[in-house]
């Protein structure tokens, strides 16, 4: 099924896009075959976020995008989805006042659709679109320091996904403060009250110890008058007190900065780690050993979370960490991938009742490639999860004879895992691809096996072709990716990113586009 | 040491003098006095704050500053009542030699950005604050920060400020006059700036930290046309801005700039980067949509004139006592190929400053996946335009060429993971440290400091410093052994990285099989340790801060101070 936007030149403009049905296979037609795009064209379309959030209550998601303009300032700009699928062209504006530090959006007001929650260094505000101005309609919802204290007078974070974090139907607040997090439990009509606060930082570390973890290597090759060509390579050490001492002269000011100055801690994050129904936080700080550690606090349905972590772990903390569920049963495991060059280790720590041996890893893999990345997936809705490892290898003989690089797709089932493991020790199947300059467009995102994008209830690999359109296969029961895609977009602009999402209610799957300098969005015509 | 270590190109390995030490080095005597600092201490600023020629402690400790005095015996470290609790909830504070006695520097911050406070010293006791300024219009992030705010802009030794607005630097000058005990100020100059801001409030990333860090650039002052006063500069992403100081007038500088250039216009001029457009074959033409400017003396009168490149183009716009006449360039020059930039530097020893042209030939996706596993070369070209005095030639008299050898990516990933590995390890030794110094005041050498085993070993003059001539004609092209006489050169980045030796590993294979000169026994298990000299007194030799261990409550640590 090949479909085709060629003919959605005007961005921020509605086209129902052709179809354009070619030889098929029957079971293609079980995919989406129209949609209706709208694009949007924005200066940083990387830098800033573009969040969709159903702000009028109608059942479909808006488009939301912060706008910067000089002589105007920052504010909001508000696409409204059709019932068509269409959005609106011309967005609604919302003025974005210079107290505020960051947006994020939650259903409190009695009024349908979602409000914008307002945060600023030293409170969190409810603000309705539906109402013009801030007059009579922003309300403070409580008092809090937060951590970071200036706003952006150009751009505004977004903070996504805020949650009822105890399970009540009532939405809460996890708020990072000068040193402290605030758990915020909401009690309705956009009333909040602090429970419980706890610190992720290291109280029992010296100051000039924490968050210090410079060492690394950059290397730069430049350009100048005073050297000419200069490669110059700087190695830095992660000394506890490299910079703790200056010596002042004031005839040799340091010019460079008027003011350096920051503020950081670890970041808490919510997962649901015991059995119970309520999420968890976990973060990862040093030890007093020196040593990474993991720390959990439960929570507890009526007093929130301790001040102090209910469980800590001594971890290794090289390389990448995350909470995953890597075997159905609802509690997140702890995956840790790490290595150096073209070496990858993979260790697997179940999760024992909130609990983590972080002494023995349940699971190790290795693999050798460049660019590694590992996602468990469950590929059936209640299936258990699957591994999937897509890396990049650059064969000598290959890169000599036709200048090519592969990149290699694995998938691991579990039906032959061993005991106390999570996925079989040999991939299921593997795919390979040959990329060369001719097709060096397909290199612009990995394939992803995140998202279905027919609707079947099963995930499929999603990925960029050679010509820089969006395509689909099915993965097969055996955990081999068909040959052929099944489902084929043709975008006028190069895709570098995109995502699955469902937009309205129609249970059909709606796609995101990210190109250079603008966004697509598909929304799934009846 | 255990700072940034920097390996250029062509830094030379260290030379190791004779074996012998010198003469003399080995009677040194030093004050050692056992040190702790509260644990909250972020860090240490040393000043002599109270005019005594020896260098006092100035400590960050929470929302306080506390002080340490330094007399003939050292450091009273235990000694906790010299603090300063600012108030205020937003403080930025800095030290100036304006206020208090000769030779003392006097403690000034800035309160929630409204007020100027200063804290003069005497003797070792600290006064009240007094008002320097009130009613200002500034902002500043919570707590108390390190603000390079005073500073004497219009060359009349009386301190002004430069306060953070939102978005702006608010200049603060002083007129010379004084009413009773203050200085008055001129009306204050806003002059943009732009904030360097890192936020991040996302909660779904265990590894990743919740805050914010801020960075203000400090604006440039310095004198564009030679009339012995500074201008400012200011340069944002939006325009460029220079201000000429007028130093008869009633203001030092004017409200409006005396010139400025438009950023945005010239890039809406070059066009936007656009990847469907993209020209795969030749991946560095992507360098026309780069530009500069390069504010600089051509024509030898003192004032800097303006030199601007878009892409191939460079224009050279003459610059006069008071502004710049972007009315018609005095020069127009066009390259071809694909620009990587350009830069002025005396070639012929005229005296003027020549124009350097650099040109990278095209790069192609298909280079690059080559590349990747195997070693490849770029031709960069260097073609220089004469000065003559008002104007570059027209045509280049000389084209140098530099073949640019690299291995492939494969290799340079394994070498630099290498590296990285033995920096590591070097820097996770928890058993060495080491440090040079200056203990004896002999400039011919370098003494090294390790810290093993619970000891301090010290070698006098067991490093040759590293050494530059004065003019900096070993620096430019320094690492292609650079000569008038010579056009073609080759710079492989293959020998820069066989050539990198990590600096704590050097020192140590520098003294390898020698005796220290000196060994001080430590008192306590070195468990985070680092060695870092400072100047506390009035000689020409270092002291030596030897931190060893922190508890619960301290940071402990042994002070060297020269006797």
């Amino acid at each position: 099924m090949l479909l085709s936007d060629s003919t959605c030149k005007l961005s921020k403009s509605a086209t129902l896009i052709a179809v354009l049905l070619g030889s098929l296979a029957p079971a293609l037609l079980l995919a989406q075959s129209n949609y209706v795009a709208f694009e949007l064209e924005r200066e940083n379309n990387w830098e800033q976020q573009l969040i969709l959030e159903d702000l009028n209550g109608d059942g479909r998601k808006d488009i939301v995008h912060a706008s910067y303009q000089t002589g105007i300032g920052r504010e909001l700009h508000v696409f409204h989805q059709q019932s068509d699928g269409s959005f609106s062209s011309i967005p609604q504006r919302i003025e974005i006042k210079t107290e505020i530090i960051a947006i994020g959006f939650a259903d409190l007001r009695p009024e349908p659709g979602k409000e914008l929650i307002m945060y600023s260094n030293s409170g969190v505000f409810s603000l309705s679109s539906s109402i013009e101005g801030y007059a009579g309609n922003i309300k403070q919802l409580l008092q809090w320091e937060l951590i970071a204290a200036v706003p952006d007078l150009e751009f505004v974070q977004f903070i996504p996904d805020l949650k009822d974090i105890d399970n009540d139907g009532e939405l809460d607040l996890l708020l990072p403060g000068d040193d402290i997090y605030g758990f915020f439990k909401g009690r309705g009509k956009e009333n909040f009250e602090l429970l419980s606060t706890f610190s992720t930082s290291n109280e029992n570390m010296a100051a000039a110890q924490r968050g210090r973890n410079n060492s690394g290597m950059d290397a730069r090759i430049g350009i100048n008058a005073e050297e000419g060509v200069v490669i110059e390579i700087d190695v830095e050490s992660d000394s506890y007190f490299d910079g703790f001492i200056e010596q002042w002269d004031q005839q040799e000011q340091q010019t460079r900065s008027l003011l350096r100055t920051e503020s950081w801690m670890p970041t808490a994050v919510l997962a649901q780690l015991n059995s119970d129904d309520l999420a968890d936080i976990a973060y990862i700080n040093i030890g007093e050993d020196g040593l990474g550690q993991l720390n959990i606090h439960y929570q507890h349905r009526q007093s929130g979370f301790a001040e102090k972590p209910d469980w800590t772990g001594s971890l290794d903390t090289s390389g990448d960490i995350r909470l995953v569920d890597m075997n159905n049963d609802q509690q997140l495991d702890l995956l840790r991938t790490s290595g150096e060059g073209n070496d990858r280790n993979a260790y697997f720590y179940r999760n024992e009742m909130g609990q983590f041996n972080l002494q023995q890893a349940d699971q190790v893999m290795r693999f050798s490639g460049y660019d590694v990345q590992l996602n468990i997936i469950p590929l059936d809705m209640d299936s258990n999860p699957i591994l999937n490892v897509s890396y990049y290898t650059i064969p000598v003989v290959d890169a000599i004879r036709n200048a090519s690089i592969n990149r290699t797709q694995l998938l691991f089932g579990t039906e032959a895992s061993e005991s106390n493991q999570f996925f079989n020790r040999r991939p299921s199947s593997k795919l390979d691809e040959s990329f060369s300059a001719a097709n060096a467009r397909a290199l612009s995102e990995q394939m992803s096996l995140l998202y279905d994008v027919d609707g079947d209830g099963r995930r499929d690999a999603l990925y960029v072709t050679e010509n820089g359109t969006l395509a689909a296969k099915k993965i097969l029961e055996d955990l081999s990716i068909a040959d052929e895609p099944f489902w084929e977009y043709v975008s006028s602009r190069t895709v570098f990113e995109f995502e699955v999402l469902a937009l309205n209610q129609d249970d059909k799957p709606d796609l995101l586009l990210r190109h250079a300098t603008a966004t697509t969005i598909l929304v799934a015509a009846p | 040491m255990n700072s940034l270590i920097k390996l250029f190109a062509y830094f030379s390995a260290c030379t190791l003098l004779p074996a012998a030490s010198q003469l003399g080095a080995q009677q040194l005597e030093f004050l050692q006095q056992e040190f702790q600092l509260p644990l909250e201490t972020e860090n240490l600023l040393i000043a002599d704050i109270n005019g005594d020629d020896l260098q006092d402690l100035i400590a960050v400790v929470d929302n306080a500053l506390q002080i340490y005095f330094q007399s003939e015996t050292g450091f009273h470290f235990d000694d906790l009542s010299h603090r300063i609790i600012f108030p205020g909830q937003a403080v930025g504070w800095d030290l100036s030699r304006q206020f208090g006695a000769a030779g003392s520097s006097s403690i000034i911050a800035l309160i929630d950005g409204s007020e100027i406070l200063a804290w003069q010293v005497s003797n070792q006791s600290v006064q009240d604050p007094v008002s320097i300024l009130s009613n200002l219009n500034g902002y500043l992030s919570k707590g108390v920060n390190r603000l390079h705010f005073s500073q004497d802009i219009n060359g009349d030794n009386i301190d002004d400020f430069l306060i953070p607005g939102a978005g702006v630097i608010n200049l603060h000058i002083s007129d010379g006059s004084k009413n009773g005990d203050k200085y008055n100020y001129q009306d204050s100059l806003s002059v943009r700036s732009e904030l360097r801001m890192r936020t991040n409030l996302d909660g779904n990333h265990l590894e990743r930290r919740t805050g914010q860090a801020i960075r203000i650039p400090m604006m440039e002052l310095r004198d564009v046309n030679s009339d012995g006063f500074d201008d400012l500069i200011s340069r944002t992403e939006e325009e460029l801005n220079v201000f000429i100081a007028n130093k008869e007038g009633k203001e030092y500088f004017s409200s409006q700039a005396s010139y400025s250039l438009d950023i945005l216009e010239i890039e809406e001029r070059l066009g936007e980067f656009d990847i469907d457009n993209l020209d795969f074959s030749n991946l560095t033409g992507l360098l026309a949509l780069t530009h500069e400017e390069i504010l600089d003396d051509v024509d030898g009168d003192g004032i800097d004139d303006l030199l601007l490149r878009e892409g191939g183009k460079v224009s050279l716009f003459a610059g006069s006592e008071s502004a710049m006449n972007f009315s018609e360039p005095r020069q127009v020059l066009r390259s071809g190929g694909n620009v990587l930039g350009t830069f002025l530097q005396d070639e012929n020893e005229d005296g003027l400053k020549d124009l350097w042209l650099w040109r990278v030939e095209s790069i192609s996706v298909g280079d690059i996946f080559v590349w990747l596993a195997l070693s490849g070369s770029i031709a960069i070209e260097a073609f220089i335009y004469p000065n003559d005095g008002e104007r570059f030639a027209r045509r280049p008299s000389r084209k140098l060429t530099i073949d640019l050898k690299f291995p492939s990516v494969i290799s340079l990933t394994s070498t630099f993971r290498d590296i990285e590995k033995e920096v590591r390890e070097s820097a996770s030794d928890e058993e060495i440290f080491s440090s040079l110094a200056n203990l004896d005041a002999n400039p011919s050498g370098q003494d090294l400091l390790l810290m093993i085993n619970n000891q301090v070993k010290i070698f006098f003059n067991s490093i040759q410093p590293e050494t530059l001539p004065e003019d900096g004609s070993e620096l430019f092209l320094g690492a292609l052994d650079y000569s008038r006489e010579r056009d073609n050169y080759e710079f492989n980045i293959r020998d820069v990285i066989n050539n990198i030796s990590i600096s704590g590993n050097r020192q140590l294979n520098a003294v390898a099989g020698k005796t220290a000169d000196r060994i001080i026994e430590l008192n306590s298990e070195v468990t985070n340790g680092d060695i870092v000299p400072v100047r506390l007194n009035a000689d020409e030799r270092d002291d030596v801060f030897i931190f060893t261990d922190t508890d619960s409550g301290h940071i402990r640590g042994l002070l060297l101070l020269s006797n």
